[in-house]
């Protein structure tokens, strides 16, 4: 076996076992959803460790959690589609506290188009990276572009599926470094195309993150130095 | 209350779940949630947050059960594996480790019927891995459990042991080596 195919059977192990954090971690995750070669070896070390863990004791769960399941994957309507049901699952899934909120949400239709007319209507916006932000609960799924112009810090959501809002949480934005610290963005609104000014002490940040991440936060916590909430969604940066 | 499934059952109702069978999926949830639960409180230590988690896990599991695919993974191997990194990511999205129900206290509240995911690992499998582990030195077999049962990563490890990150690197490396070596023999 040469030197190369050492590192990567211990890549493959590291990623099983989660040995690396942030940008590292992410990085392996990337490789393994885009190389079906190295998901096979991240999987025969899943295998492997598997036995582990008999372990590990049963807890029964609480008898809610199965109710709150069966709401989060119920089938929706016909003129409903997959993304619809992905927000409702978040929105179910962030707590169990936020059940009594489903009935509450509303959901609106983000077209696409409305990202590429804004864009050509602002000459002043120059993007220099993109990153197209992946559900966590489904990493084939795209749930929101964003782009960001170093030069004016101007930063654009644009989100690309039907969305809802859990009440008494904001959908926030982070960066993540190459160091592996986590920098509080702001709040977007997952509902519409928009435009944001990033902070002057943002900006270095932004233009060299690495990864950008959306959590779903508590309202009364809007300073939280790190997600506090679940991560709804994440995203490499792509340098245009 | 678990129900009882054999491996063959599991897969076949987990492959029925992507298939979208809502009656396979609540047998999937029945034999597997006190397992997947407890890998959650296991890895979170706060029972609050494990049971987010339980629910994201098997909304995850409805999504991405089409994609299951028996001659690939045990059924148990799969779903435990989504809960592990479910937990895990739940974990490191905190600012910092919880302070909820300690291990022993959760393990107090364990499941005390039978345990049907854990009977369809075999055991031979199980006896196995832990012979191999035990070819390891020390130091690199109680890193990787740790990792395994706690989420731990490098620098947690080497910041524990006392000792620089390439150490502990080197010492894991080489367990993965000879472990992998013991399993295939």
């Amino acid at each position: 076996m040469s030197e190369r195919d050492d590192i990567a059977a211990d890549e493959a192990a590291e990623r099983a076992l989660r040995l690396n954090d942030g940008p590292a971690d992410q990085a392996l995750a990337a490789r393994a959803a885009a190389d079906p070669t190295f998901a096979a070896d991240v999987e025969a070390w899943d295998e492997r460790l598997s036995p582990l863990i008999d372990e590990i004791a049963p807890v029964l769960p609480p008898a809610g959690v199965w109710p709150r399941v069966e709401a989060a994957t119920a089938p929706v309507p016909a003129n409903d589609n997959r993304a619809t049901r992905f927000w409702r699952g978040w929105a179910m899934a962030s707590t169990g506290l936020l059940a009594a909120s489903v009935a509450g949400l509303a959901f609106l239709i983000a077209n696409p188009r409305v990202e590429r007319d804004y864009i050509a209507s602002s000459p002043d916006f120059q993007p220099v990276s993109v990153s197209t932000l992946m559900s966590a609960a489904d990493p084939d799924m795209p749930i929101a572009t964003i782009t960001y112009d170093p030069q004016t810090g101007s930063l654009y959501v644009a989100p690309t599926m039907q969305m809802a809002m859990p009440e008494n949480r904001a959908v926030t934005l982070w960066v993540t470094m190459a160091d592996g610290s986590v920098h509080r963005v702001g709040v977007i609104d997952p509902n519409q195309a928009q435009m944001h000014e990033v902070s002057e002490e943002m900006q270095p940040m932004a233009a060299e993150a690495p990864l950008v991440t959306v959590s779903l936060e508590p309202m009364d916590q809007p300073n939280a130095p790190a997600p506090m909430g679940p991560v709804i969604a994440t995203g490499e940066v792509r340098r245009l | 209350m678990v129900d009882s499934l054999t491996r063959d059952d599991l897969a076949q109702a987990l492959t029925a779940t992507g298939r979208g069978d809502r009656t396979a999926f609540r047998r999937v949830y029945d034999a597997t949630s006190a397992k997947l639960f407890g890998v959650a409180v296991r890895i979170l230590k706060d029972r609050q947050l494990a049971e987010d988690v339980l629910q994201d896990v098997y909304v995850t599991v409805w999504n991405r059960a089409s994609t299951y695919d028996p001659a690939r993974a045990a059924p148990t191997t799969w779903l435990a594996t989504i809960a592990r990194n479910r937990s895990i990511d739940r974990l490191r999205s905190m600012a910092s480790r919880p302070t909820g129900r300690p291990l022993d206290e959760a393990a107090e509240v364990r499941d005390e019927t039978p345990d049907a995911a854990a009977r369809l690992e075999a055991r031979q499998e199980a006896g196995r891995l832990h012979d191999c582990l035990q070819v390891l030195d020390e130091r690199a077999r109680e890193a990787i459990r740790s990792a395994f049962f706690e989420g731990d990563t490098y620098e947690t490890l080497a910041e524990r042991a006392g000792v620089p990150l390439g150490t502990l690197k080197s010492w894991i490396r080489r367990g993965f080596q000879k472990l992998k070596g013991c399993l295939e023999r």
